[in-house]
């Protein structure tokens, strides 16, 4: 009987290429889409999974009590914690703590900026990172000891043997000789804790002092630990109450009038980390859930189109295979037996299809993985988790897709079959449905890509309130002599006309990872606000205005010990009519007050999901400038780079000269956005392709169908534009129908995710007509072709088969 | 064998009820060779489907061997039906997609008949309507007698007590007309009871009774 089934499956696929090709080409880009979302999801909730110990391993976190009341977790702890709970547990099986710093390398006279990690002998015991050479007991001992990563000895070395290899690496602001001990296989894609140089804990001292290191309420180290096999998590955390007032105590009673519950101390499962974005200061970025589940809902819906096609299809064809089934019925099938042959069908066509969609896939993944910043694969047989969603998958395509079909077509009585001509598909109230969901989706889609690029073209084009595209910016790398520096840039490129001012910071626009967020306040009133350590000649450089008083002078001596700069914001905050003369007090180690010289207009230094904040600016010779801003005139770009270099060379010859536009920094922060409205575009498009390819089909169908009638039309006096119009309507009304139903969800989808930008376009009504402008062309376009073929066709040859 | 009581049967469009068959009670026994005749619209076919439990009749009785068949489900009607009774078309109806090899295996499937029996049955049909070199040849490669042929072959291949054939020479010339009635016939005399519907008076002369049909009612000549 299955043999039967497939031979009549396989001949009918074989005799109805088009209709074939449209149903396996659109189940298989689905199918593609899916694998692909299914890979990244997969890759995101398996975070840190490879590690044997994975179940037993935590990062101890900090809660800490908010002003309101409230609980805010960091992964940040303070740095005597880890060997503390060492000694005082012995629940605790290993402990090792972890920091990580961005700074330079020198080799053979050249200098790199890297990231250096720090971290306790027990690491490799603890983590299941492979160690191509070095012994994973000993190696981190040894405080002159640097294990790379493979790739990253392969950079520096080439194809000579790393081991022995002497790398000078500055640890604060010296640079220390380190022999390459150990070399690091790669790291899963999928690891939440990366490392490209990796040192020894105890290096921590040649930057930080000891004080510092003994300091309970810095929170400046991560610390993880494997408990031993038979303890519970919670069991341990009872405990932590007694260990905070053991440890912290003193320091709560001193600095915290006793409060107690001003901090609270958790183990967070490592395999938790990766996707949980509520825990801030953290070394690695974790990722939203949200993103996996909004992937895999496109995934679905695409999957959903591509069902509804074969659907449609199936049932505008059966017209043709009614009498197959009239006969069979008479010949003793039941209907079960009919509905096996027909899921069967679909089965095979879902088989077929995803041998298609693992070829598509394969070929997209290496894009997909460029675009998502992931190293994924497919792995076919090592993994059975890959095989059975596969498997999965497919019978999820087939039953889906060949249900309805299936139940539809085993319910004819074989005597009407027989008797009348049954005109059925394309017709029926349940395909018409199906093509308006369709549409609905790929509208609702083209709604969202429309309205997400002009939401980041209003990003990129609203005046931030200085002009960034000529303003470079170089990291002077945590440089001892970072203020000098500066000024040795500013004397030197004074004499050259493309450059057009010079100034430093502590700061880097745009980066908010160098802000600093403390209060202010003026007599009683304290607002929060944003510190810029900053230079003369800054707001010059960076272009912005100065709208009361004046820019910090070289004239005006008592400038760096006593004069601040606010912005617009913070003047409305405070409720100032003026703000010259004002004396703020400020809590970054000024015991004097600042007197305000000089307001300066609102400009945007965060992404626009921000409103723009309080911010001041001033000047503190006590710390170093971190980089230089230099503004060089648009004509000469790279010429005006190249004399920076040559600058850089000359006068920092340690460090690597490094530099980016600040325009560039901001359209950073964009980088998550811009990826969504990729995504959407590519699912819209995707979208609308498997819709039309259906469209397609059904309307062929429908005008074969017709043809008789088109006939009579014709020979009754019909004009070929009247018969093609008539014909399209049909579709047309669909699809506009699908429009009006898909943009209230639109709208509302769409207003939720503008709702996070504090800056953003209002949605227009023309959006939506545009979008049904765009679905009712390309439908038209689908559906015209055909309509005008028949209309065109001479009446007697259709008429001649009656 | 075959009991018929006030069978009716009307389609209804909106108001208006259309009577196809009217008050019709029909006994045959078994090893009859009934013929139904008539204009073309007085129910034949219907009369022939509701027999061969394709369709059901809109009210009466209808007993087949003893069973009342207007009060079984669908499940034993297709029991009842895939085991006692062949059809032959005017059209054929053998599926496109088939070769006449498949064709003939295709009932069998459907009464979970095993492999071998399969084959070996298969074998005898193509070897008795003289086949055997046309067994993978697919429908639309043959003549229309050939096809018909086929479709005899394949009604009987289950050894139906009942043949219900509707017209079956109806798409052929005379030759293979009388090739199929002659078929027909020599099944009949095998003890294989035999209703056909047709136009011909000549087919008609095959039979041994006939019953004829006007306007839904059975008509006596």
């Amino acid at each position: 009987m299955f043999k039967n089934y497939v031979k009549i499956a396989a001949r009918n696929l074989y005799k109805q290429k088009a209709y074939s090709l449209i149903n396996i080409f659109g189940l298989a880009i689905a199918i593609a889409f899916c694998i692909l979302i299914l890979l990244f999801v997969r890759d995101e909730v398996t975070h840190d999974s490879f590690h044997k110990k994975a179940d037993r391993l935590y990062r101890v976190i900090i809660l800490k009590k908010q002003d309101d009341g409230s609980m805010q977790s960091h992964a940040m702890t303070p740095p005597p914690l880890g060997p503390a709970l060492k000694e005082e547990f012995p629940e605790v099986a290993h402990m090792a703590r972890f920091k990580k710093r961005g700074d330079v390398v020198v080799y053979q006279g050249k200098s790199f900026r890297e990231s250096i990690t720090l971290a306790e002998p027990d690491f490799f015991k603890m983590f299941s990172f492979p160690l191509i050479y070095g012994d994973p007991q000993t190696i981190l001992q040894d405080r002159n000891s640097v294990v790379l990563r493979e790739e990253v000895a392969k950079n520096y070395f080439g194809d000579e043997d790393p081991i022995g290899k002497i790398l000078s690496i500055k640890m604060g602001s010296r640079f220390y000789d380190f022999t390459v001990s150990g070399i690091a296989g790669n790291i899963p894609g999928n690891s939440s804790i990366t490392f490209d140089f990796l040192v020894s804990f105890d290096r921590v001292k040649d930057y930080t002092p000891a004080s510092q290191l003994n300091q309970w309420l810095g929170f400046t180290t991560l610390t993880f630990i494997e408990l031993q096999g038979n303890v519970i998590a919670a069991d341990l955390e009872q405990k932590f109450p007694g260990f905070i007032k053991k440890y912290m105590g003193q320091d709560i009673e001193k600095y915290l009038k006793g409060d107690y519950s001003a901090f609270q101390m958790d183990l967070q499962p490592l395999e938790d980390i990766y996707l949980n974005t509520r825990i801030s200061s953290s070394y690695q970025s974790g990722s939203n859930p949200i993103y996996s589940y909004i992937l895999s809902g496109i995934a679905f819906l695409i999957l959903i189109i591509a069902a509804i096609n074969y659907m449609n299809l199936a049932i505008a064809r059966s017209t043709i295979r009614l009498r197959e089934i009239g006969v069979r019925k008479v010949l003793g099938a039941s209907r079960k037996k009919l509905m096996h042959q027909f899921l069967g069908e679909s089965l095979f066509f879902s088989f077929i299809s995803l041998s298609v969609g693992i070829v598509l896939a394969e070929l997209f993944l290496p894009a997909f993985n460029n675009f998502a910043g992931k190293t994924l694969s497919i792995q076919y047989l090592s993994d059975w988790t890959t095989l059975s969603s596969l498997v999965v998958l497919m019978l999820f395509v087939g039953f889906s897709s060949g249900s309805y079909p299936a139940l539809f077509l085993s319910s004819f009585r074989p005597a009407e079959v027989f008797r009348s001509h049954l005109r059925i598909g394309g017709k029926s109230k349940f395909s018409k449905g199906l093509v308006v969901v369709q549409f609905i989706l790929s509208v609702f889609l083209i709604i969202c890509t429309l309205i997400m690029t002009q939401q980041l073209s209003y990003l990129q084009n609203r005046n931030l309130g200085f002009k960034g595209e000529q303003v470079v910016i170089m990291p002077t790398h945590g440089s001892a002599q970072g203020t000098l520096l500066v000024d040795r840039f500013r004397n030197e490129l004074a004499s050259f006309a493309d450059v057009k001012a010079v100034a430093g910071s502590v700061q880097s626009l745009g980066n908010d990872r160098t802000y600093i967020a403390s209060p202010v306040r003026f007599e009683k009133k304290q607002v929060m606000s944003h510190y810029f350590l900053i230079d003369y000649d800054f707001l010059e450089t960076v272009g912005l205005q100065i709208v009361e008083g004046r820019d910090f002078l070289k004239e005006f001596t008592a400038d760096p010990k006593e004069s601040v700069i606010v912005n617009e914001s913070l003047v409305n905050e405070m409720g100032w009519d003026s703000a010259s003369g004002k004396k703020i007090k400020t809590f970054m180690g000024r015991k004097d007050p600042l007197t305000v010289v000089g307001v300066v207009k609102d400009f945007h230094f965060e992404s626009l999901h921000n409103q723009i904040k309080p911010a001041i600016f001033y000047i503190e010779p006590r710390w170093q400038q971190e980089y230089i801003y230099v503004k060089i005139s648009p004509v000469n770009i790279p010429s005006s780079l190249r004399l920076l270099e040559d600058m850089w060379k000359k006068n920092a010859p340690n460090f690597p000269f490094m530099y980016s536009f600040l325009d560039d920094e901001f359209q950073k922060l964009y980088r998550a956005e811009k990826r969504w409205s990729t995504i959407i575009r590519y699912s819209s498009f995707f979208a609308i392709l498997i819709s039309c390819l259906g469209l397609f089909g059904l309307s062929a169908l429908s005008i074969a169908r017709r043809t008789k009638e088109i006939g009579i039309r014709k020979v009754l006096g019909a004009s070929v534009q009247g018969l093609a119009s008539m014909m399209s309507l049909d579709f047309l009304k669909l699809v506009i129908f699908a429009n009006v139903l898909s943009w209230p969800l639109a709208y509302y989808v769409m207003s939720r995710w503008l709702r996070s930008f504090a800056f953003r376009i209002d949605i227009k009504l023309g959006v939506f007509l545009l979008a049904a402008v765009i679905a009712a062309a390309i439908a038209l376009l689908t559906v015209g072709l055909q309509a005008v073929k028949a209309a065109v066709a001479n009446p007697v040859e259709s008429l001649r088969y009656e | 064998m075959i009991k018929m009581k006030e069978i009716t049967k009307f389609y209804s469009s909106g108001f208006v009820k259309t009577f196809v068959l009217r008050n019709i009670d029909l006994d045959v026994k078994e090893g009859e060779f009934l013929t139904i005749m008539g204009p073309s619209g007085a129910g034949k076919s219907t009369l022939l489907h509701i027999l061969g439990m394709l369709d059901s009749p809109s009210s009466g009785e209808y007993f087949f061997y003893d069973k009342p068949v207007h009060r079984l489900s669908e499940r034993q009607l297709s029991d009842l039906h895939k085991n006692h009774i062949g059809f032959v078309f005017q059209s054929y109806h053998l599926i496109d997609d088939l070769t006449v090899y498949e064709n003939l295996e295709t009932p069998l499937l459907y009464k979970k008949v095993k492999g071998s029996e399969r084959k070996g049955k298969i074998a005898e049909m193509l070897d008795r309507f003289n086949m055997v070199a046309k067994k993978d040849l697919f429908p639309n490669q043959l003549s229309g007698g050939q096809q018909q042929k086929v479709a005899v072959a394949r009604a009987i291949i289950i050894n139906p007590k009942l043949i219900l054939a509707d017209e079956p020479t109806g798409n052929l010339n005379t030759k293979e007309g009388t090739e199929v009635m002659d078929l027909l016939k020599e099944l009949n005399e095998g003890g294989t009871t035999i209703i056909q519907v047709t136009h011909s008076e000549k087919n008609a002369s095959y039979g041994r009774r006939i019953i004829n049909l006007v306007d839904g009612w059975i008509v006596d000549k």
